[in-house]
């Protein structure tokens, strides 16, 4: 019994390198597949309608503050939000 | 009523617990692992400060994270949304985290903790503020946060009063002055999110002749308020940090083991000086629109000691705060401490006293870990004998790995878990880089002094503020006073002080204080008790392996002195371990 569950653990461990090996390259073959047709796609219409989405060019303004609500007197519903 | 706060998944994760109002422990995932800013799920702290408090995870009553995940994910597409077909490598690298991890906090603090209640997510920089605010001795004072990024802000400011906190503005991501330094410190060869402090001590030996070329890359407001020119950066869609327009500009990046040369030297005070002059015109701004002289700041920038100790001789406020874990792994305590004074409305008495918030052994454990190691040792049962031995050994230049009860939270070594020596012995900077701590010959050594001497060795504020307890300043050494203290005098006749009020850390203040009566200077060094690239310390073990693997020649384990030459068995060579 004991050398049966060896048997098995010594195939599983062999195994586990080439999993991992095998997972990766399956993942960033979706990953990339996801990054091409998701990003790739709303990417492209995004820029048709000139929408930007990170603010790279920063105009000539006086203040590069931005106001924010952060903090203050929220209820504690609004903190079990992740968003 | 008990809070666990958690910060993980980015960098330095770490776990505390505030129980009743009361922050009983605190500490960094790191320095149980041995991965230097370990950024898994902090389980080792979080058992560790459940064991503290006497509790299971089912127990507690809230857990609070430090961030939150779903808006800073928003960022992070957001980055790739605009900069395809660029980034698909750093997006093949990041979103696997992001779906097996980041977006599952709740399951994964259900799974690991059996906790089942209210889990509370604190915006990032609101975290940062907490975390210096409520532990404060302030009842009302102005707040900065400044470091890479969090969520969308890099930096944010507003005020406090009572238990209330308000964050009314920020700057945003790409825009940071975090990410500026941590791009040079990556463009001078060293790593980015953990050498930052070395291109600080390195700024000392340069001069600032890259400002203007620097300059042209920020727009700094009179306001404080900044923006990058994004075409010298890449951070936004790669692992990396400056853009080809920026090699070409400034010349090829170091690479790691190149020579330092005087340009990176200018290079470093060059990015010092933007960093320093953009605080202070934030702060004086500050100041005029919120008018209160209490400053709370926090964030990796915060962690910036020689800009902290110009505040108060630069600008107009007349007192700051900075809790000794400003960076990321300070997060936990602010998330933890939002949610029980703030959310839920609990009276505020807390002020942070000292820094002693992680593990501690008893002599019994300690001497358990001596016989089964066959160590060699002489045990002391007088505490002041102790301390005069220390004291002596010390004064002749011999250097003490000093192990004594609870271990410091946050980044720097504070008289818990830190390297002894002699300040006045002009070779003990040279022994201490080379033999003890493996690491490069141009950074300085901090010293540590009797919170009533510091006025004496350097030129301080005049109320010198609590973060000089944590480390957190650095001040000139007072001109008469340089020549007899070379170990710890920088090159620009700088030091950064901490400061130990009387009992604080009753054992540290007194082998100061008995080294003074030998010298008649009442400081030491103090560095932090590791190698180079390994977290601090942690355990008896972890103390006598760091100990034996190096040049130093005692170990002070609580009650237990311990000579390196008494077990040569357990010698070996550290030096081709360490790493940036």
């Amino acid at each position: 019994m004991k050398n049966t569950k060896l048997f098995f653990n010594g195939i599983k461990d062999g195994f586990q390198e080439p999993g991992h090996t095998l997972a990766s390259t399956v993942n960033f073959f979706l990953l990339t597949l996801v990054f091409i047709l998701g990003i790739g796609i709303v990417s492209l219409l995004s820029k048709i309608v000139k929408k930007r989405y990170l603010p790279l060019k920063s105009e000539n303004k006086n203040s590069y503050w931005e106001k924010v609500d952060i903090g203050g007197e929220k209820k504690k519903e609004e903190y079990l939000k992740p968003f | 009523m008990i809070i666990l706060g958690i910060s993980a998944f980015f960098h330095d994760s770490s776990a505390c617990i505030i129980k009743d109002g009361k922050l009983i422990a605190a500490v960094e995932e790191e320095r149980f692992t041995r991965k230097k800013h370990d950024s898994s799920f902090p389980i080792n702290a979080i058992q560790y400060c459940l064991k503290e408090a006497g509790i299971k995870g089912k127990d507690l009553d809230a857990v609070a994270f430090y961030e939150k995940p779903l808006l800073k994910f928003e960022r992070v597409l957001s980055q790739f949304l605009d900069s395809f077909p660029k980034g698909l490598l750093a997006f093949n690298k990041t979103i696997p985290s992001w779906i097996n991890e980041k977006l599952r906090i709740r399951s994964i603090i259900k799974k690991k903790i059996k906790f089942y209640g209210d889990v509370f997510f604190i915006e990032h920089h609101l975290a940062h503020a907490a975390s210096s605010y409520l532990l404060s001795p302030y009842k009302h004072a102005v707040l900065l946060t400044v470091d890479g990024v969090g969520e969308w802000a890099s930096a944010t400011a507003g005020y406090a009063k009572e238990n209330t906190l308000v964050l009314e503005k920020q700057i945003k991501f790409p825009h940071s002055l975090g990410l500026l330094y941590s791009t040079i410190t990556g463009y001078l060869g060293m790593s980015v999110n953990n050498s930052e402090y070395k291109t600080m001590g390195l700024a000392a030996y340069g001069n600032p002749t890259y400002y203007d070329q620097l300059k042209k890359i920020v727009d700094i407001k009179e306001d404080g308020s900044f923006a990058l020119d994004m075409s010298y950066f890449v951070y936004q869609h790669k692992m990396k940090m400056p853009s080809t327009k920026f090699i070409q500009e400034f010349g090829p990046e170091k690479r790691k083991n190149e020579e330092m040369t005087q340009k990176h030297k200018d290079m470093a005070a060059s990015v010092q000086k933007i960093t320093e002059e953009t605080l202070f015109k934030i702060l004086h701004s500050l100041h005029k629109e919120y008018k209160s002289d209490n400053l709370c700041m926090a964030g990796g920038v915060a962690l910036n000691s020689l800009a902290n100790g110009k505040i108060l001789k630069n600008t107009p406020f007349k007192s700051l705060f900075i809790q000794p874990a400003a960076g990321d792994g300070g997060t936990s305590v602010g998330a933890a401490a939002f949610t029980y004074f703030s959310i839920l409305k609990k009276k505020r008495e807390y002020v942070l006293n000292d820094a002693y918030l992680g593990p501690g052994y008893t002599n019994e454990e300690i001497e358990k870990f001596l016989k089964e190691k066959e160590i060699t040792y002489t045990p002391f049962k007088d505490k002041k004998d102790l301390t005069k031995k220390v004291a002596k050994l010390i004064y002749e230049n011999q250097v003490i790995g000093w192990f004594q009860g609870r271990m410091e939270f946050g980044p720097r070594a504070l008289g818990a878990r830190s390297i002894l020596s002699n300040p006045c012995n002009p070779k003990m900077q040279e022994i201490l880089n080379v033999k003890v701590k493996h690491r490069e010959k141009f950074r300085p050594f901090a010293p540590v002094v009797c919170l009533e001497d510091a006025q004496e060795y350097f030129e301080c504020d005049k109320e010198i503020p609590l973060a000089a307890d944590y480390m957190l300043l650095v001040y000139p050494i007072k001109e008469k006073y340089r020549k007899l203290l070379p170990a710890i005098t920088h090159i620009d006749g700088t030091g950064r002080l901490q400061t130990v009020r009387k009992g604080q850390n009753e054992l540290y203040y007194q082998v100061i204080k008995e080294f003074g009566k030998l010298s008649n200077i009442p400081l030491l060094i103090n560095t932090s008790f590791n190698i180079r690239g390994e977290p601090i310390v942690c355990t008896p073990e972890d103390a006598y392996r760091c100990m034996m693997g190096t040049g130093i020649d005692y170990l002070v384990l609580n009650n237990f002195l311990i000579k390196r030459e008494d077990n040569k068995k357990d010698m070996w060579d550290s030096e081709e371990f360490a790493d940036d």
